[in-house]
């Protein structure tokens, strides 16, 4: 399972949600992978999921936040709800 | 040949008094008189028409002279004599001056084909009088717009099929798309001829029936202006105050006289109904709230916005979705106007909406009608209308007073198409294709500026005087704020020759569709900053370009591309995928075909649809839920969900899907006829062109959306 999140240097919030996205990555021991969404190819991938606003993060193809800060027991919710089915 | 001669100047007479000149023919000139050939007036109108050197076009007229007489040619017409000429300025090398000089026009054979036939190059077209005239006079346009208008360069990149110009029958006389504000008409009336002279003029409406019929009229004005569709933003929240205090039974019966004006009024040309979209809100949306209403007389009273009129605005939506419900009286759909719905942040999920929404997918469910316009994603601005076959007219912030003023009006001046495959074909790896990109849309750039300086003498000239008129203290027609558009066709096959994949096919070619049309979507950026003028990038309805692009090219290049051509070879039925679609044939989920669809439209901000073909009816509430979640986490920006039709022309029942024996009565399939959206927009499949017929053969039609 992969965690994908798609952040942007100027977003206030991208920080946090990064935070809270790694320290989830590392606790379930998912595939940690940050899409700056600033580049180029950042953008085509976040257009690819969906996404054109940050923070995102998705879990596999699924887009559980979108552009909006998720909380920690939120995002575990959501891990646990897929790595169950 | 024999001419006929006008009784008032009698062969006889002509050559009793001119008998020096009895061995040269009579003319039959343009006029329809018969006069004496007058060697001067050859030269006369070369010297006046052309370039032309004199003692070159004195030559010429010698030769033409001595053609005359040695052939012993003794009647002939003047645009003979002009054929003639034309001949022997090629003899002499003098193309150009030839080009000045010719006639445009077309063989006495096309005249006849097309008194008994017409062409399939627009499926709205009827077979009557107008179409005749129409053609008749769309050809001898479009003759003049490349051999006249547009330089060589830019004539050849069209018929080389390296871009298509549209609309090349209106290139002079026309812009595109008319977007307008109901408030405007509402406000002044309708002065349908834009100056008042050659009709009556009308006074505000001070009644609902008075304000529709009203409308009805501005949609026929405008549509005999331009030469695609026209668009009423907010349709049912600005009719609103004119309904205030109706019973829905009177609001119904309203609803039903408009769709019913705008679905059987001949008001186009070829006799066409109006091209018409009407766009509905589920409530007063918050951006119009505060804003003053034009409450019936035109009157604006402080203090009254549209904030006030949210019942209204509601009821006028409940009762329009009902009569499309209904269909026309046999029982078939309206396919005008298109209704287009918006969904909004404040609408969405919220139960006093819901009953609205789910009406709308009960029509859909039952005939397909409906467009969704999503305001939900981010990059959606507030203030959007769709249009045409999937035009969108954005607002920009810069117009906000346009919205409190009621001058919400403008359109899409032109769009004219890039051939995407063929840059593949021709490019030596990725960066050629991207240089290519920007070469063609130069191209196309170049042909809207030419576009741009003839409209603007017409404007000048007062050919177009409704878009002249001053109602409002301002120009109606305000050159600085139209959308100049570039589209293209067949991305998937142009990705499909580069990777070997199509896009749905893999997510590298995928990502090179993205990278190209965001490409495009950066230049076009560009184009806006070097002009000063607006510039979008719109996928193209490509009705008969997606064949055209397709069958210059396979004449071309043959086998080495033969692999990306869609249709059917075998039967000469061939084209490319539309715009940034998604191959139309692939069995895909559709929440793929969505989601690769969407990633697309924040790019296309001139115009976009994603067309979701229907194997049987769905049910309302499930595929309400599609929409919504559609809606939400895509960035689907505008979609219709098309069901094939047929109906007995003899018992009028109405079979979903397309049929060849009626179910209720068995009349075989010459009494049948069928229908489905072409493009974007529903007509009658009798009257689309081979290789669309096939594309709707092929169309992979989904069964369950939940």
């Amino acid at each position: 399972m992969e965690l994908k999140i798609f952040t942007l240097k100027t977003c206030p919030n991208c920080p946090q949600a990064k935070k809270i996205a790694r320290e989830v990555a590392e606790e379930f021991n998912l595939k940690f992978v940050e899409v700056d969404m600033g580049t180029p190819e950042g953008q085509i991938e976040g257009l690819m999921y969906q996404i054109m606003s940050t923070p995102s993060i998705a879990i596999d193809n699924d887009v559980v936040a979108r552009g909006k800060l998720i909380s920690k027991k939120e995002l575990m919710g959501e891990v646990k709800k897929r790595l169950e089915e | 040949m024999q001419v006929e001669v006008p009784e008032r100047l009698p062969k006889a007479e002509i050559l009793k008094r001119k008998p020096d000149i009895v061995e040269l023919p009579l003319v039959v000139t343009s006029e329809l008189v018969v006069e004496p050939y007058v060697e001067d007036k050859i030269v006369d109108s070369l010297l006046k028409e052309t370039e032309i050197k004199r003692s070159d076009a004195v030559k010429v007229a010698q030769e033409v002279r001595r053609f005359l007489l040695e052939n012993k040619i003794r009647e002939i017409s003047a645009p003979m004599v002009r054929e003639i000429c034309t001949t022997f300025l090629l003899k002499h090398g003098l193309k150009e001056i030839a080009e000045q000089y010719r006639r445009v026009g077309l063989p006495i054979a096309d005249v006849t084909y097309l008194l008994k036939e017409h062409t399939r190059e627009n499926a709205n077209l009827c077979h009557n009088p107008e179409t005749i005239h129409k053609l008749l006079a769309d050809s001898v346009v479009r003759e003049y717009t490349l051999s006249h208008i547009l330089p060589e360069h830019l004539a050849k990149a069209h018929l080389n099929g390296l871009i298509h110009i549209h609309k090349m029958d209106y290139f002079p006389i026309r812009p595109y798309c008319a977007s307008a504000d109901a408030r405007y008409f509402l406000k002044y009336g309708v002065v349908s001829d834009g100056v008042g002279a050659h009709v009556a003029v009308t006074k505000p409406a001070k009644h609902p029936e008075v304000a529709i019929l009203h409308l009805a009229k501005a949609y026929a004005a405008l549509q005999i202006h331009h030469s695609g569709a026209v668009g009423f933003d907010f349709f049912n929240v600005f009719l609103a105050p004119y309904v205030q205090g109706l019973s829905y039974d009177r609001i119904k019966q309203l609803m039903q006289m408009f769709i019913f004006e705008m679905a059987t009024m001949p008001a186009s040309r070829g006799g066409q109904v109006v091209f018409s979209d009407a766009n509905f809100e589920l409530g007063v949306p918050n951006i119009l709230k505060k804003v003053s209403a034009v409450l019936p007389g035109g009157i604006v009273e402080e203090g009254v916005t549209y904030g006030d009129f949210e019942d209204e605005t509601q009821e006028i939506f409940r009762a329009a979705m009902e009569v499309y419900m209904e269909g026309d009286g046999t029982g078939k759909p309206f396919f005008f106007p298109k209704p287009d719905i918006k969904l909004r942040k404040e609408f969405i999920d919220k139960e006093e909406y819901d009953e609205s929404l789910l009406l709308a997918h009960k029509l859909v469910a039952k005939y397909g009608t409906p467009y969704f316009l999503n305001l939900l994603p981010d990059y959606m601005p507030d203030v959007v209308l769709a249009q045409c076959c999937r035009v969108l007219i954005k607002m920009r912030d810069e117009d906000y007073e346009d919205l409190v003023e009621g001058r919400l009006r403008g359109g899409q001046f032109c769009n004219n198409t890039v051939n995407l495959p063929r840059i593949a074909y021709e490019a030596k790896g990725e960066t050629q294709v991207f240089e290519s990109l920007r070469e063609r849309m130069e191209l196309a750039r170049e042909v809207t500026m030419v576009q741009r300086k003839e409209i603007a003498k017409r404007l000048k000239e007062g050919t177009l005087p409704f878009l002249s008129m001053e109602l409002d203290g301002q120009p109606y027609y305000r050159m600085e704020k139209v959308h100049h558009s570039i589209g293209m066709v067949g991305l998937n096959d142009m990705v499909q020759y580069l990777t070997g994949n199509q896009l749905h096919e893999s997510k590298d070619a995928w990502r090179l569709g993205l990278k190209v049309i965001r490409e495009m979507s950066r230049i076009v950026k560009d184009f806006e900053k070097e002009t000063g003028l607006r510039w979008v990038l719109s996928q193209t309805p490509a009705e008969t370009t997606a064949t055209r692009f397709a069958v210059i090219d396979y004449k071309k290049f043959g086998k080495k591309i033969k692999h990306v051509i869609k249709g059917d070879l075998k039967r000469g039925a061939i084209y490319y995928t539309n715009s940034t679609h998604v191959n139309w044939e692939a069995n895909v989920p559709l929440t793929d075909k969505v989601e690769i669809e969407s990633s697309f439209h924040p790019f296309l901000d001139g115009g976009l649809v994603c067309s979701i073909w229907l194997g049987e009816r769905p049910d309302s509430n499930a595929l309400m839920n599609f929409t919504k979640k559609t809606a939400k986490r895509t960035l689907c920006a505008y979609w219709s969900y098309t069901l094939d039709f047929t109906q007995c022309r003899r018992c009028h029942n109405l079979m979903v899907g397309i049929l060849n024996k009626c179910t209720e009565c068995g009349a075989p399939e010459k009494d049948l006829e069928w229908y489905s959206r072409i493009v974007n927009y529903y007509s009658r499949v009798r009257d689309w062109h081979m290789a669309k017929r096939i594309e709707l053969e092929r169309r992979f039609r989904y069964k369950e959306t939940a």
